[in-house]
């Protein structure tokens, strides 16, 4: 049988199409029952409270999504410039030596499973909430006076169940999207950093020689020519990074936790407690330790969460392949 | 008419000034004057070095909110700005450092009104003021900082080119710095608990409330943590390599749409596969019952009388769903792998009469070898890492280790030693970080082993028709 | 005297091996001198040479200098600005011809916007493309045929007016009437601009240059007016060159 490999290649390469087929329907299936019953109203409202925690169901994931949407937002925007940084320093300045010892270094850190940035959370914790030097990290330091309330007014009224850890225990007290959207930044500047520093070596020499024969200094032609060249290649790097950053659960869950019980306000508002949705979705599924956040033995409303994650990453990976397409047209080497 | 084919005189005169002078300092009169204002670039650094020096400190130490002090420092900085500018006639940035100056008082302001702690609607964040104070001063000192070192190397456009390095490697080192607090801190929680009890014991329900905590260990997570990573490489290694041969060697729609359901595989979240995982699970649960199809997927485990009970998840599902997060990895190492063959070698064996087979195992696949190896190291390493997928379908491994038992690993263990149930976190709560730090060994190791594959068979690439 | 270059004993080495081997040569101002000579002589190196733009691993020794000034330890971005380039492959930016032609007169910034205008057409003129682009300025670049876009670049150079301008083989992509036109270019800057031109093309030397020099194996073997070096060369070894050239491009 001469053409075994093509046989046998066929039957592999088909096995990834059809799991994905069978994933998304499966997901679309699942979550057919949430539109059915629920609809598609109360599933868009802000409003989200379990059962279980304070005796009416509501299944808004509007405040989920906004989760999503303020992580993308932070974690990008602190890493794409770090990302930009290392790579322009790596591709353009540095020796090629330490060029070499950069990208094995990233190499190194792209290894890293998230789960471990979501334990270490808590050592960025103390630099942003409370001062070291004027003493030791007890409650005396972190009074409700110095926040603005008195003593009386605390705990402010409707703060979600578990904000009693906070703040007499300030060690262990930060939930806000902020400090998740600086580990995910963290998670992902090893990925994007190596991509983008490609994008630049693939840049190629011919225009940048002659800008630099027209008397333009080694800044000005990164500027002008260097990096419109690998604008297609930034931003594949930069949808790798919005890729993670939306499909991270770990993160997300260890520093936010996995209900997001009200919409943010005002709603950039990310020293708050907003669950992106894949949080609310695997609290809506269970199997978290803590009871799930929905009362039937099969809630299909844990699936919803997994169809608009889904809907968002085939959107990011549409819009940016556009881009990319469209800067690689007019910048084609 | 075209215009006249005279060179601009002016021009050229310009150019062959400023080529023989840089910048040129004002004259101040007195020689004593200039002398001492010749040292005024390297006054101007120093002050902003050191206030850059202070934000970055402020940063990650967070300071006794010495805000009025901090921003003092980022006030004498652009004070030192504006003298460097005035004295060597720089009138387009007169309006630049004037800015800077305004913006400095105005933050200070700013800053004196704000409260000590900013929080969210609910206090569920904090941030202390002496972080904005922070970024406010590295805002002003870097860029000072990089004009005071402009013109310290003497103000030519080189020396502009060198002083936008500041610029570059802060933001290096501080995000460098930070991998390291957290690698560091990791190794300094963990390491004390990494005891040979901990390795070699292991977790069983029967010390539950029993005081000999110290007799419970990780053994089965590590196990399975290892067990996971064979069987997953067992699965995906044969679909990956087939998925990139077939999109590498054939054209056509099918391999087009082959080609990106295996990337779309990658880019669709690890939630949604663990989603697809439990609705699986669930699936044969509600209706297989018993049969031997819940023991594959579900696992099974059995109780001290001998009963058997469904489990949450088997390791063979495990592996599965995880291989379908290294199946991409490997198919797109074995696509690299192809794609670098010479294509002389490629028509020469065809020429010769070399079957596909043939030609298959004998010249294809040993090429890519060692592409396909590292991009079996590195799914590995992603497998042993990963929890999200195993969140809904994984256990405690108390009962043993085999494909139809229920699935665990390291990583699952560090979430589950924090998030369980009281009574694990009771036993094992206290291998949370030793978990962790032996996972990174373990991660750590098979990156270091594919990155030196990669370096070592690199080469090959580079001299172009070498072949080792 | 502006535009005179001297080059006094300069040495130029990649690691060990030795490419140019001593040279003095003295160009000067307003004229055009061609170099030739085999492949590998050296030419390319010594053009680089004059603009700082070879290899970072290459190792200048001597003193080039120009209008007195020393090259090689001046800042090589105030070197260019009066030292161009033109290369062998036409490389406008992907910008529209204005914007290209006002790339190094923004780079190097002291120039006011409302001379902008008057620049591009000048620039443009001098490099006998006015009258083909003037009515879409605002065109990509690319749009522009192989010849044009070769115009264009030497209309680039000639913005930021500097001195000197090296050309690297600059037909060598052309066709035979993009090059007659280029060559008339380079014959209408003689006077105003100081060009060294490489060319393998000794035919397209003997019309375009007032002075040639033969290089071979990095040593400077002839120098002298190009008719004089043409009709009755010095070396017998420049006379085989030529005479082979000739007959080769003759024959062909």
């Amino acid at each position: 049988m001469r053409a075994w490999p093509q046989f046998a290649s066929l039957s592999m390469g088909l096995i990834p199409v059809t799991v994905l087929v069978a994933m998304v329907a499966s997901i679309v299936i699942n979550s057919k029952d949430a539109f059915t019953e629920i609809g598609v109203r109360e599933l868009s409202d802000t409003k989200f409270s379990s059962l279980f925690l304070s005796g009416t169901a509501h299944y808004g994931l509007a405040p989920a999504l906004m989760g999503s949407i303020e992580l993308l937002v932070v974690a990008i925007s602190l890493a794409l410039p770090i990302s930009l940084a290392m790579a322009i320093f790596a591709a353009e300045f540095a020796p090629s030596v330490v060029g070499r010892v950069m990208r094995m270094l990233l190499g190194l850190m792209s290894g890293i499973p998230p789960i471990i940035y979501a334990l270490m959370a808590i050592v960025f914790v103390a630099p942003f909430m409370v001062p070291k030097f004027t003493g030791d990290l007890s409650y005396a330091n972190v009074h409700p006076e110095k926040i603005g309330f008195s003593a009386a007014d605390w705990p402010p009224p409707d703060v979600p169940w578990n904000a009693g850890a906070f703040p007499w225990d300030p060690s262990g007290g930060d939930n806000s999207v902020l400090l998740a959207g600086i580990l995910l930044s963290m998670l992902v500047i090893p990925f994007m950093a190596p991509l983008i520093e490609d994008a630049l070596r693939n840049v190629p020499s011919e225009p940048k020689q002659a800008s630099l024969a027209l008397g333009a200094g080694r800044w000005y032609t990164l500027v002008r020519i260097t990096l419109p060249y690998a604008l297609s290649g930034i931003i594949s790097a930069v949808r790798l990074g919005m890729l993670k950053v939306l499909g991270d659960l770990m993160i997300a869950l260890f520093v936010v936790g996995y209900a997001a019980p009200r919409f943010p306000d005002p709603p950039w508002d990310v020293l708050e407690r907003t669950a992106p949705l894949t949080a609310t979705g695997a609290g809506l599924i269970g199997g978290l330790g803590t009871p799930k956040l929905c009362q039937a033995t099969d809630c299909s409303v844990g699936y919803v969460p997994a169809l608009m994650l889904l809907v968002m990453a085939v959107a990011i990976v549409v819009l940016t392949s556009v881009l990319e397409r469209r800067f690689r047209a007019r910048y084609a080497p | 008419m075209s215009a006249s084919s005279q060179v601009p005189a002016a021009a050229r005169e310009q150019n062959r000034l400023s080529a023989r002078e840089a910048r040129r300092p004002r004259d101040l009169g007195t020689p004593a004057l200039d002398r001492a204002s010749a040292v005024l670039p390297v006054m101007a650094f120093g002050v902003s070095a050191v206030a850059l020096v202070i934000a970055c400190v402020s940063l990650s130490l967070n300071s006794l909110d010495p805000y009025r002090l901090v921003v003092g420092g980022a006030l004498t900085a652009s004070l030192a700005l504006l003298v460097l500018h005035v004295r060597y006639e720089d009138e387009a940035w007169d309006l630049w450092a004037i800015g800077l100056l305004v913006a400095s008082a105005v933050a200070v302001v700013l800053l004196a009104r704000l409260p000590e702690y900013t929080y969210g609607h609910s206090i569920n964040g904090l941030i202390h003021r002496s972080l904005f104070t922070a970024i406010i001063q590295l805002a002003i000192a870097l860029p000072t900082t990089c004009v005071a070192l402009y013109y310290v190397l003497g103000a030519t456009p080189t020396a502009r080119d060198l002083s936008r390095y500041p610029f570059l490697v802060l933001p290096i080192v501080l995000s460098l710095f930070a991998y390291v607090v957290i690698l560091f801190r990791l190794v300094q929680k963990g390491a004390p608990d990494l005891t040979w009890n901990a390795i070699s014991n292991e977790y069983s329900s029967r010390l539950v409330g029993s005081a000999f905590v110290n007799e419970a260990g990780m053994r089965n997570h590590i196990l399975g943590t290892f067990l996971l990573m064979a069987m997953t490489a067992l699965i995906a290694l044969p679909i990956g390599v087939g998925t990139g041969i077939f999109v590498t060697e054939h054209d056509g729609w099918l391999a087009k749409l082959v080609g990106f359901s295996t990337s779309m595989l990658r880019a669709i979240s690890v939630f949604i596969l663990a989603v697809s995982a439990f609705s699986l699970v669930r699936y044969t649960g509600d209706h297989q019952g018993n049969g031997v199809l819940s023991d594959l997927i579900r696992g099974f485990y059995l109780d001290d009388a001998g009963f058997k009970h469904p489990a949450k998840g088997s390791f063979l599902t495990a592996a599965v769903f995880l291989s379908l997060l290294v199946i991409p990895v490997i198919a797109r190492a074995t696509e690299e792998g192809l794609r670098s063959l010479p294509s002389d070698i490629r028509e020469g064996s065809q020429a010769l009469g070399a079957t596909d087979g043939h030609a298959l195992l004998r010249i294809l696949l040993p090429w890519s070898l060692p592409n396909i190896m590292t991009g079996l190291l590195l799914g590995s390493a992603e497998a042993a890492g990963s929890v999200t997928v195993l969140l809904f379908i994984s256990g405690r491994g108390q009962y043993g280790l085999g494909p139809q038992h229920e699935a665990t690993s390291l990583a699952y263990l560090i979430f589950d030693a924090g998030r369980g149930a009281k009574s694990f976190t009771d036993v094992m709560g206290q291998y949370q970080f030793s978990a962790a730090l032996l996972l990174l060994c373990i991660t750590f190791s098979l990156t270091i082993l594919a990155l030196f594959l990669k370096q070592r068979f690199a080469t090959r690439y580079r001299a172009g028709i070498s072949y080792e | 005297m502006a535009g005179v270059i001297e080059i006094k004993g300069m040495r130029v080495a990649y690691g060990a091996t030795e490419v140019i081997k001593g040279i003095d040569l003295t160009i000067a101002p307003g004229t055009v001198l061609a170099v030739v000579g085999p492949s590998g002589c050296g030419k390319t190196t010594l053009l680089r040479c004059l603009n700082r733009m070879t290899a970072p691993s290459a190792k200048i020794s001597g003193d080039i200098l120009l209008d007195g000034d020393d090259t090689l330890r001046m800042d090589p971005v105030l070197l260019r600005r009066r030292v161009g380039m033109v290369f062998q492959k036409p490389n406008p930016f992907p910008m529209s011809i204005r914007e290209n032609v006002l790339y190094g007169v923004k780079a190097q910034g002291g120039h006011r916007k409302s001379t902008y205008a008057d620049i591009v057409e000048a620039s443009l003129a001098k490099a006998a493309l006015w009258q083909e682009v003037k009515g879409r300025l605002g065109d990509s670049a690319m749009t522009l045929s192989l010849g044009q876009q070769q115009r264009l670049c030497i209309a680039r150079s000639l913005a930021v007016a500097p001195e000197v301008i090296l050309m690297d083989e600059p037909a060598a992509s052309l066709d035979p009437t993009s090059t007659a036109e280029l060559e008339d270019s380079i014959i209408a800057m003689k006077g105003a601009y100081t060009v060294v031109v490489v060319t393998h093309d000794i035919d397209e030397a003997r019309r375009v240059s007032d002075h040639t020099a033969y290089l071979s194996g990095g040593s400077l073997v002839e120098f002298g007016e190009t008719e004089q070096v043409f009709t009755d060369a010095r070396s017998p070894e420049t006379r085989a060159y030529l005479r082979g050239r000739a007959l080769s491009a003759s024959v062909a």
